[in-house]
């Protein structure tokens, strides 16, 4: 049972509602949807193997799409998260004030350690634009995050911004990834991978590499 | 194509047998539409098609009635209809004025959502009366859909025995986890049932509930809830006074789940998960195990693990009355419209997605029809509303549960440093009120009490009545410092808001926070009200 990946990392999209983070995911995993997926017991995240460094970069990408509101729900899906897009729409100013709302709650319910990166979507809209990109890169600056203006219309910088979450988060477990390109075993990434079932975040997400 | 073709099939079968076009007609209707683009289908090929029935043959048509509902996803307005006409023969009119006609009698409510589209259809009606026929004119009517009953849906009592003769405590201690289930699922239900089928499409085409007051009530209503549950358990002073909260909601989500309300469920389940709630290790330690069993088991059935995956199997075995949980089938279906393409190779309109959101869509509209299997006793409906309608930010409750329960030492090092502040959000940074703020919000709360339960408007509430709306309020247990006997006014709640408050800032917590509670800002809330 060879797998096809070497690490699994889950991504959370998170911002207002209509901000285009189900395009953004749509976009960046080419479409590759099966409408069954939805009501069945399907899956809800997205999955795609991506190469960063010679490793082979499984991300599941979770979305709260139109759920926004519920707070209650949308809390349960923080816990899990390794690496979390903010994204506004910038053709909107409120969407991107909330930002703060959405990076306070990141910090009060995802696991200590979590990264994140600023997405302004829409920037195919020019002509609506109500936030220039430099408050964008301001705001990122502040929370020391990096930052992007994406379109998921005219596939601007989808893939340069997964790909950037994802080594961000390559980076930050690199302590408990060192062993994986020299012996083919790891035993870290098969528990950063099984623990689905675990309640709560606490012990799966490892607190090594930074502080 | 082939495969698309056979899971229509489905729903097409019962359209064979009633009505009046053959089986063959309706392939080829069908074939139509995936073979034509779409604007070819409704300027041309959709009025020539059914040009063989009469105006009432269209009723049984279910995949019409999916292209008529659904086509705002794709198309917004109907001014194509205006060129078509023009250039079309008079035989052609004809057959495009029935079909306006069926499209106003059974859609007239996306007339009345949609003012573009009605726009261009009085646009028609002009130009039917300029151009066309006599038999035109008395087809097309669209003063049809402002003689509708509008509120029909809106008004449309929940069909209950109300009983209002039935003596209820209106106190929270009271109240059995029975009554309080039953009336959290009547107020639910409420709010559900307004949703409309363009509330849903409109929420799915905007993705937010901008202009949309019956969607954002029931998220309100939902999260409203959540909060009452946090703060009920945090009003009360001791770990095992708490901990009998907590205990009593447990049994109010078990009955919830009886009721096959999952809504609401997950609203209480969601309060008592939250964090403010779960770092009481003092009231938890006093929580019996077979309690938390059961409380493991309801977040386990909520887990948005394999997207939802034991609430959905849960959901699909219940029959009869079941409340869903909005929040997740939205997800469904805004996962849908964003995921599939509008058209297929060739600019063939996706029958496919029409068709998925239709059905997702009309199985929750099909649920409000359910008959509600419960009683409801008004007054304890009034309570509920009421002191469900809360303001409180998280960082209030957490400053709230921190207050009960302070950190540990070892864990004091750790406090979260929080970002600068620089939008509207800032509120959860309450300074030390002063006498004139605190003032002014126990004249707001009087206000809405007086607005809510002064009935004969004569200034006075009884003492009765005041009695049970300072008990429906987290902070029930202050108790009055004398008797009162039948009218009390105006000045005299008041003066005892403020006398709470007092003992509240000793307690260490904000009074203004807690007045803030009952404060009923919005203008929706008096619709609610009207309702019940």
């Amino acid at each position: 049972m060879a797998k096809q990946y070497d690490v699994l990392f889950r991504l959370l999209l998170l911002g207002d509602s209509g901000v285009g983070k189900t395009c953004l995911l749509c976009r960046f995993t080419d479409n590759q949807f099966h409408p069954a997926h939805i009501s069945t017991i399907g899956v809800d995240f997205k999955m795609k193997t991506i190469e960063v460094d010679g490793i082979k970069v499984r991300i599941q990408i979770w979305d709260t799409a139109g759920q926004e509101r519920y707070q209650t729900i949308t809390k349960q899906y923080y816990r899990r998260a390794q690496g979390i897009f903010l994204v506004y729409d910038i053709s909107s100013e409120r969407s991107y004030q909330h930002i703060v709302k959405w990076a306070s709650d990141v910090d009060e319910y995802a696991p200590d350690g979590v990264q994140k990166i600023l997405i302004g979507n829409k920037a195919d809209e020019e002509h609506k634009r109500q936030v220039a990109k430099e408050q964008g890169l301001q705001l990122a600056r502040e929370y020391g995050m990096d930052f992007y203006e994406t379109s998921a219309c005219s596939n601007l910088n989808i893939k340069e911004s997964f790909t950037r979450l994802t080594e961000l988060v390559l980076q930050a477990h690199r302590k408990e990834l060192e062993g994986l390109r020299a012996p083919p075993r790891t035993p870290t990434l098969a528990r950063l991978e099984e623990d689905e079932q675990q309640p709560l975040c606490s012990e799966d997400t490892p607190k090594t590499c930074w502080c | 194509m082939v495969d698309l073709l056979l899971c229509l099939k489905g729903c097409l079968i019962p359209i064979q047998a009633t009505l009046v076009p053959s089986w063959q007609a309706v392939e080829k209707h069908l074939l139509l539409i995936f073979t034509n683009t779409f604007t070819t289908v409704f300027q041309y090929e959709y009025p020539f098609f059914f040009s063989d029935l009469e105006g009432n043959a269209y009723q049984n048509n279910h995949l019409l009635k999916i292209i008529l509902a659904m086509h705002q996803f794709i198309i917004s307005s109907f001014s194509t209809y205006l060129s078509a006409l023009e250039s079309k023969s008079s035989m052609l009119c004809v057959k495009i004025c029935y079909f306006v006609r069926y499209w106003i009698t059974e859609f007239w409510v996306m007339f009345k959502m949609d003012s573009k589209l009605s726009t261009t259809m009085e646009e028609f009606q002009e130009l039917v009366k300029a151009n066309g026929e006599e038999l035109h004119c008395r087809l097309i009517d669209t003063t049809q859909i402002n003689s509708r009953d509008w509120s029909r849906k809106l008004t449309q009592r929940v069909k209950t025995n109300t009983s209002k003769k039935r003596k209820v405590s209106l106190l929270f201690d009271h109240l059995e986890p029975e009554e309080l289930s039953d009336h959290l699922t009547y107020l639910e239900f409420k709010s559900f049932r307004r949703i409309s089928f363009s509330d849903y499409q409109n929420y799915i085409v905007n993705s937010c509930v901008k202009e949309n007051p019956t969607m954002e009530r029931s998220i309100a209503l939902c999260n409203g809830i959540s909060q009452w549950v946090q703060l009920m358990v945090l009003s009360r002073p001791t770990p095992q006074l708490r901990a009998e909260v907590f205990i009593k909601f447990i049994h109010v989500a078990q009955k919830l789940h009886q009721l096959q309300n999952f809504n609401t469920l997950m609203a209480v389940i969601g309060g008592l998960c939250h964090s403010s709630i779960s770092r009481l290790k003092e009231t938890s330690s006093c929580v019996p195990h077979d309690v938390i069993k059961v409380f493991n088991e309801m977040t386990e059935l909520l887990s948005s693990y394999r997207n939802y995956d034991s609430y959905r199997r849960a959901y699909n075995e219940c029959s009869n009355f079941k409340i869903p949980i909005l929040g997740v089938h939205l997800k469904d279906l805004i996962s849908l419209y964003e995921g599939m393409p509008d058209y297929l190779e060739d600019k063939k309109i996706n029958i496919y997605k029409l068709y998925s959101l239709y059905n997702h869509i009309n199985e929750l509209i099909q649920l409000q029809e359910m008959p509600l299997p419960l009683e409801a006793n008004m007054d304890l409906v009034h309570l509920l509303t009421l002191s469900l309608d809360l303001y409180y930010t998280e960082d209030e409750i957490y400053e709230l549960s921190y207050a009960r329960e302070p950190r540990s030492h070892r864990a004091a090092p750790l406090t979260p440093s929080r970002p600068p502040v620089v939008a509207d959000w800032a509120s959860g940074v309450a300074p030390k009120p002063d006498p004139k703020t605190i003032s002014k919000h126990v004249q707001r709360m009087v206000d809405s009490v007086f607005k809510n339960y002064d009935h004969d408007q004569d200034g006075y509430i009884s003492q009765e009545e005041f009695e049970k709306i300072a008990a429906s309020f987290p902070f029930s247990f202050c108790v009055m410092a004398k008797d009162w006997e039948g009218l009390i006014s105006r000045d005299e709640i008041t003066a005892y808001f403020m006398r709470a408050s007092s003992i509240y800032s000793k307690l260490g917590l904000g009074f203004k926070d807690l007045v803030k509670l009952t404060v009923l800002p919005t203008p929706s809330l008096a619709g609610i009200k009207q309702g019940c």
